[in-house]
């Protein structure tokens, strides 16, 4: 647990998906979060803990901060049920993607979410998405933190099993008190497993292009939307060891400005992600 | 507030012998009688590919009636991944979703559209009755394929529902990918009809601008 961190309990709320007919188990509560805080959803029935029949994924929410000189951060924790899975920002070849929105009034509040790697999944039929299974907090960084002033986040999902159930939730998140309490070790593992921005060079050896390395027992890949379009004809997974072998077709270098990635290392019984930008210092 | 975890990378270049040339395969041409009775038809290609001769195959729909693809050489077909229980595939056929009229819009200017089924039987939006009960409730004009194998699909490279393929009137793959870009009808910005962008471009003879997009949707409930 990182000792400069401290995190701020908010509320938590739950709610629900439509489409199934078997009740949920309760899910379980961070013993940190403070008592429910339930707001008006217009498009769904008003839903407590434990009683809504299509219950798949629940929402808590609290502040974290990484240091007294930094603003906080929101921290949603979705948790689906066991055996269900939501979307990672980039779901792969089905799916979709877990988001967020932060409003006041009936303003937009813009902001940005970091997500912690994902898990590769793969569906009969080669299907490859990347999702979470389990209690996973999202990051959220927003002005709407600095100001003091109360504001709503909704978070909209897909929730899978053998069958794919959309949800959403929205919960009302006060400002942030001044003194806070410790992240839960959840909070802040998932926070370690954020990827983080990376300089990664491939070198072209025939027809493919290559990255190995060294330092990594295995490699994984997870292409951002316009990277897996181009990678089309080169299935996953794209690496094998620590070596990562990929095709392109030229119109990948003369249609895209931007062809993204994540990249999961795994060293020494740790993984960490780097997110990297293909097209940036690799020539065709 | 600086958390590094990991050692710098270190990254090299690593040689390695070129990949082999994809294979090629021939047309099938006019092989459906010829071919495999059901299914991918066996000198078809495999995999379908932008651009290339797309898979032929014999499916048959809910009422008993095969389809050839090769039959409907001259026109433009769509191909629609479809499992009616699929909460996407749902708002898209329902009132004001993308595909709740498009078939019978485009069959008046001699577009063929075919839905596909690629589920395997227990698996979610299989079976002749839901199937037919949905296309009676989305007053669904075209017809509804039973892939069960996941052949086809496989063969089409279709991961979702909606998936959406088009076929020009020589056989080519032209467009492979999403009817938009707004699941549930929210496009998050900008609507992007990327499904109707490619028949206007095939209509008016030209190459499909925009030919691959992100599919999106539920997984298609193959068997394995």
């Amino acid at each position: 647990m990182h000792p400069a961190a401290s995190m701020l309990a908010v509320g938590m709320i739950v709610l629900g998906c439509s489409g199934s007919p078997k009740p949920p188990e309760a899910p379980v509560l961070d013993a940190q979060i403070a008592p429910a805080q339930q707001v008006k959803n217009p498009t769904l029935p008003t839903a407590r803990q434990g009683t809504k029949p299509n219950q798949k994924v629940a929402m808590t929410v609290s502040w974290m901060q990484m240091e007294p000189s930094q603003a906080p951060l929101l921290v949603a924790a979705l948790e689906p049920l066991p055996e269900w899975y939501i979307y990672w920002s980039h779901p792969g070849e089905a799916g979709l993607p877990t988001r967020f929105r932060l409003k006041r009034q009936s303003q937009q509040l813009a902001h940005t979410t970091q997500m912690p790697l994902p898990k590769r999944m793969t569906s009969p039929g080669d299907i490859v998405s990347y999702g979470y299974e389990g209690k996973t907090h999202f990051f959220i960084d927003s002005d709407a933190s600095r100001n003091g002033e109360d504001f709503t986040l909704r978070a909209d999902w897909l929730a899978c099993k053998e069958v794919c159930i959309k949800g959403q939730a929205t919960i009302k998140v006060s400002a942030p008190p001044a003194q806070g309490r410790t992240p839960s070790k959840n909070a802040f593992k998932d926070w370690q497993y954020v990827p983080k921005p990376e300089a990664i060079k491939w070198t072209k050896t025939g027809p493919a292009w290559m990255l190995e390395m060294e330092t990594s027992k295995r490699l994984e890949l997870y292409p951002h939307e316009a990277f897996q379009l181009a990678l089309d004809q080169t299935r996953p997974p794209y690496c094998k060891g620590n070596r990562c072998r990929i095709k392109l077709p030229p119109s990948a270098f003369e249609g895209n400005k931007s062809l993204a990635y994540t990249l999961r290392v795994e060293s020494a019984g740790t993984a960490q992600g780097f997110t990297a930008d293909f097209l940036k210092g690799t020539k065709p | 507030m600086i958390i590094r975890l990991l050692t710098p990378l270190a990254l090299i270049a690593l040689a390695s012998p070129a990949l082999a040339a994809p294979p090629v395969f021939a047309h099938c041409g006019g092989c459906g009688t010829g071919g495999s009775s059901h299914g991918v038809h066996k000198h078809s290609p495999k995999k379908a590919k932008l651009g290339a001769q797309a898979p032929d195959f014999t499916l048959t729909d809910l009422s008993g009636k095969k389809h050839d693809l090769s039959n409907y050489k001259g026109k433009t077909v769509v191909l629609e991944w479809f499992n009616p229980k699929c909460p996407f595939v749902v708002a898209a056929h329902e009132k004001g979703g993308v595909l709740q009229t498009m078939a019978k819009d485009y069959a008046k200017q001699g577009i063929v559209w075919l839905a596909v089924n690629s589920g395997a039987p227990g698996r979610q939006g299989h079976g002749k009755k839901l199937n037919s009960k949905a296309a009676a409730k989305w007053k669904m004009s075209h017809p509804i394929l039973v892939d069960e194998s996941g052949d086809v699909g496989k063969a089409y490279g279709a991961k979702t529902t909606p998936h959406m393929f088009v076929v020009d009137g020589a056989g080519k793959l032209v467009y492979k990918g999403a009817p938009d870009n707004a699941p549930y009808g929210n496009p998050g910005g900008a609507l992007k009809p990327y499904l109707a962008n490619a028949l206007a471009d095939v209509s008016a003879g030209k190459r499909v601008r925009k030919a691959s997009t992100q599919a999106w949707g539920c997984s298609v409930k193959y068997n394995r």
